[in-house]
């Protein structure tokens, strides 16, 4: 039996299980929590017996006789269970977030704009490394750390190769599960090194896009009403709008700066970040 | 916000009920979402003041005599500018239909 009790914002998770690949796989996904020594609010637990269960504080969430399905199935129940805990004292914002001296910058936006991959170059970089998914916001505006690995959907990144990350330290996991027609689908999990695991302040909220068409790196500075306009479609947990809005606006320091990048390449925008913000 | 000046302003506007306003400290903007449908819009002070006096009792000159009490000017203009203001709040529906 394989366990481990760790903490994750201001709550603490601990995970069992007795069946040996789903461990293996969930050591990788929650290697970059830190320990915990506090009683768990959540309890997911995974047996094996005739059949693999999943189950979160002794509700059962899924059952299969394949590991993978329960490893796919414990990361969707992972990730939802826990916003559900952290809301709404943390305001889980969907974007990727670094560390730059002792100052937290979140790259917000939808699926595919670009916040893993800013997030990647700047971990390459020797930025402190939050969340490429999560980042938790919480009262005093600071964004606290949810340090899942870096995820990458496909074997290969179009802006990084294997090569650069290994060169960087970053040790490399994968997890396989079947898609819902059967066909193994692979996982590659990063974990970076310098994490941070002191809340941090936020000092900057970059919207990235990425554009294949724009040849140059547009940064543009955007007045917070823009900003808060935006940032409730990228909240977890939606509640009224009003809500959102006032909240955002509470917990937002008022030095914090508002920016829009366009780029098609992730290293060039990088730069010009580093050159114009950081 | 754009130019929209094919449309005509209600007599006594009267602002949507479901619009709530943030203001932004310190930065002369006021964020109005509208809990019903999501949409949101953004107003300097001035915009949200005349938003919030569109209460269904006023009217363009009531609501001009109101902001000549604080912000002294020539009338006609002043006027204008409210006038040209509420058609703007017309555009993005602001108002109630009724």
């Amino acid at each position: 039996m394989w366990q481990r009790t760790f903490s994750v914002g201001n709550i603490s998770v601990r995970v069992k299980s007795d069946q040996q690949h789903c461990s293996n796989d969930i050591q990788a996904i929650t290697s970059l929590f830190p320990d915990s020594a506090n009683r768990p609010s959540l309890l997911f637990s995974i047996r094996q017996n005739r059949i693999i269960t999943l189950s979160v504080n002794n509700e059962e969430l899924w059952r299969s006789d394949n590991p993978g399905e329960i490893t796919a199935a414990f990361e969707v129940h992972f990730y939802s269970r826990i916003v559900q805990k952290l809301v709404p004292k943390l305001a889980s914002i969907h974007a990727a977030s670094i560390g730059i001296d002792n100052q937290a910058c979140i790259f917000a936006g939808i699926s595919d704009a670009g916040k893993s991959s800013m997030c990647t170059k700047a971990v390459l970089e020797g930025s402190h490394y939050l969340s490429d998914e999560f980042s938790l916001l919480n009262e005093t505006g600071e964004i606290e750390p949810f340090p899942r690995p870096l995820q990458w959907g496909k074997e290969q990144h179009p802006a990084f190769t294997h090569e650069m990350m290994a060169q960087s330290g970053i040790k490399q996991a994968s997890f396989q599960f079947p898609d819902t027609e059967g066909n193994t689908i692979s996982s590659l999990l990063w974990l970076p090194e310098k994490i941070q695991h002191a809340p941090l302040p936020l000092r900057w909220v970059i919207f990235p896009r990425f554009d294949a068409s724009v040849s140059t790196s547009e940064l543009t500075t955007i007045r917070r009403g823009e900003a808060l306009m935006e940032l409730p479609q990228h909240l977890h947990q939606q509640q009224r709008a009003d809500i959102m809005l006032q909240m955002l606006n509470q917990r937002i320091p008022k030095n914090v700066t508002f920016h829009r990048i366009r780029f098609s390449n992730a290293h060039e925008a990088w730069e010009l970040l580093k050159d114009t913000l950081f | 916000m754009t130019e929209s000046l094919n449309l005509s302003a209600p007599e006594q506007p009267i602002k949507r009920p479901t619009l709530v306003g943030e203001e932004l400290e310190g930065m002369d903007e006021v964020v109005y979402v509208d809990t019903e449908n999501g949409t949101n819009v953004s107003l300097n002070v001035l915009g949200a003041t005349i938003l919030e006096l569109c209460d269904g009792d006023h009217t363009i000159d009531s609501i001009t005599d109101l902001i000549l009490e604080t912000l002294p000017g020539d009338r006609e203009q002043v006027k204008k500018d409210v006038h040209h203001m509420l058609i703007e709040f017309t555009a993005y529906g602001l108002f109630t239909q009724e």
